[in-house]
């Protein structure tokens, strides 16, 4: 899977990604994170194949995985990393400092939309717009052919704690209402490619969905 | 470096508390489906991936538990028994058997219902064990019993694992032999 997404990548890219998807997430490799990880660690082998990549993390509130945990591994393996906030990759895009986006899943309906950590929406609608691609990394266990579509996918609703402040810090005025969805769904069209251990799945829809999956 | 965010640790399966990460890096034990259930939902593990790693753990740790229950109950039993009470005992299907399984399909539940958007879980569960479930009566099962089979899993051979996808309770009992 990493090999098949290092290929997308261009020498010098700088990649945004959403929450971790990395070796923390997955008991391995990682997605995402492994896709970036193969680009990188192709170089040590044979100078001319490895690629210069750099990681643009959001932090992936409310609960930080990218600013504890996909920061946290970029530096034990030394890929350079930046730290933004949820709401600073629009800016970024705008002024042409993104040059990929990639992000794992927790679940690929049949029809190619994918349900990913809340805000993966938000990403995939900004790369859209500025022209960005947008890729989704993930293994063929994460495709789910029993669900037609994104809406079918349960979103898990969680606590009010978690929004309202962090551990014992606690910042929001006592009493307020509090939504806490932790994934939404991009719809299959805001993506440029499924990266899979199988290959590449370019402009995914139901029919390719169905061949990948043999 | 390579990160060992699960690891199966004698007859515990440990792994990284990603709550706390990267203030501290430390590893928390777990002995039973319906903790490792907790540690999905609490967030100690997460990432679709992961998590159904960890769900096939968690089903292998219930397997251990009970399989140790139910035969430390059975043993005890044998040992105030005679031998025609032993006897009758297997022969009215209590050998532990349905207890195995009853508390094997709850470890299931609890594991499937505590992170219900990422699918690997239910991946992991069913392809692992999905044909290894308690099932109904069927004319052309298979002889097994349960317990003893899965005393020592998962350092069972592949051949035993292969064995324990297809196993249906015995045709003629309804039970494990």
């Amino acid at each position: 899977m990493g090999a098949n997404g290092a290929a997308l990548l261009k020498d010098g890219a700088r990649v945004l990604t959403h929450c971790n998807a990395g070796a923390l997430a997955t008991a391995g490799w990682g997605t995402a994170l492994g896709v970036i990880r193969s680009a990188v660690a192709a170089g040590k082998k044979n100078v001319a194949a490895g690629k210069k990549i750099s990681v643009i993390a959001d932090e992936t509130r409310p609960f930080l995985q990218g600013a504890r945990l996909t920061a946290w591994e970029m530096v034990q393996e030394g890929i350079p990393l930046t730290l933004i906030t949820d709401n600073m990759a629009g800016h970024l895009m705008a002024r042409g400092e993104v040059d990929a986006v990639i992000v794992g899943a927790d679940r690929v309906a049949a029809n190619g939309d994918v349900a990913n950590k809340i805000g993966t929406y938000m990403v995939a609608v900004l790369a859209r717009r500025h022209g960005i691609p947008f890729y989704v990394a993930c293994p063929l266990s994460t495709i789910d052919l029993n669900i037609a579509t994104g809406a079918g996918i349960p979103i898990e609703e969680r606590a009010a704690d978690e929004v309202k402040g962090f551990r014992d810090c606690h910042w929001a005025a006592e009493g307020v209402q509090v939504r806490n969805p932790a994934f939404d769904v991009t719809p299959a069209e805001l993506v440029t490619g499924l990266i899979t251990e199988r290959g590449v799945l370019k402009q995914p829809d139901a029919r390719g969905v169905r061949q990948l999956m043999g | 470096m390579k990160i060992e965010t699960l690891r199966w640790a004698h007859d515990r399966l440990e792994m990284i508390d990603q709550r706390i990460l990267p203030a501290a890096f430390e590893y928390v034990s777990y002995h039973s489906a319906a903790e490792v259930a907790e540690g999905i939902r609490g967030m100690v593990v997460r990432g679709a991936p992961a998590i159904g790693v960890a769900a096939a753990y968690g089903v292998a740790l219930e397997a251990l538990k009970l399989s140790q229950t139910v035969e430390g109950r059975h043993s005890g039993l044998d040992l105030k028994s005679s031998g025609s009470n032993k006897l009758d005992s297997r022969l009215r299907g209590n050998d532990g058997t349905e207890d195995f399984n009853a508390g094997l399909e709850e470890g299931f539940k609890v594991l499937a219902a505590s992170r219900p958007t990422a699918v690997n879980l239910f991946w992991a569960l069913q392809r692992r064990f999905g044909n290894a479930l308690p099932r109904k009566r069927s004319s052309r099962s298979r002889s097994v019993c349960w317990p003893r089979r899965m005393r020592f899993w998962p350092k069972t051979s592949a051949s035993t694992r292969r064995w324990a996808r297809t196993a249906r309770p015995c045709s003629k009992t309804g039970r494990g032999c």
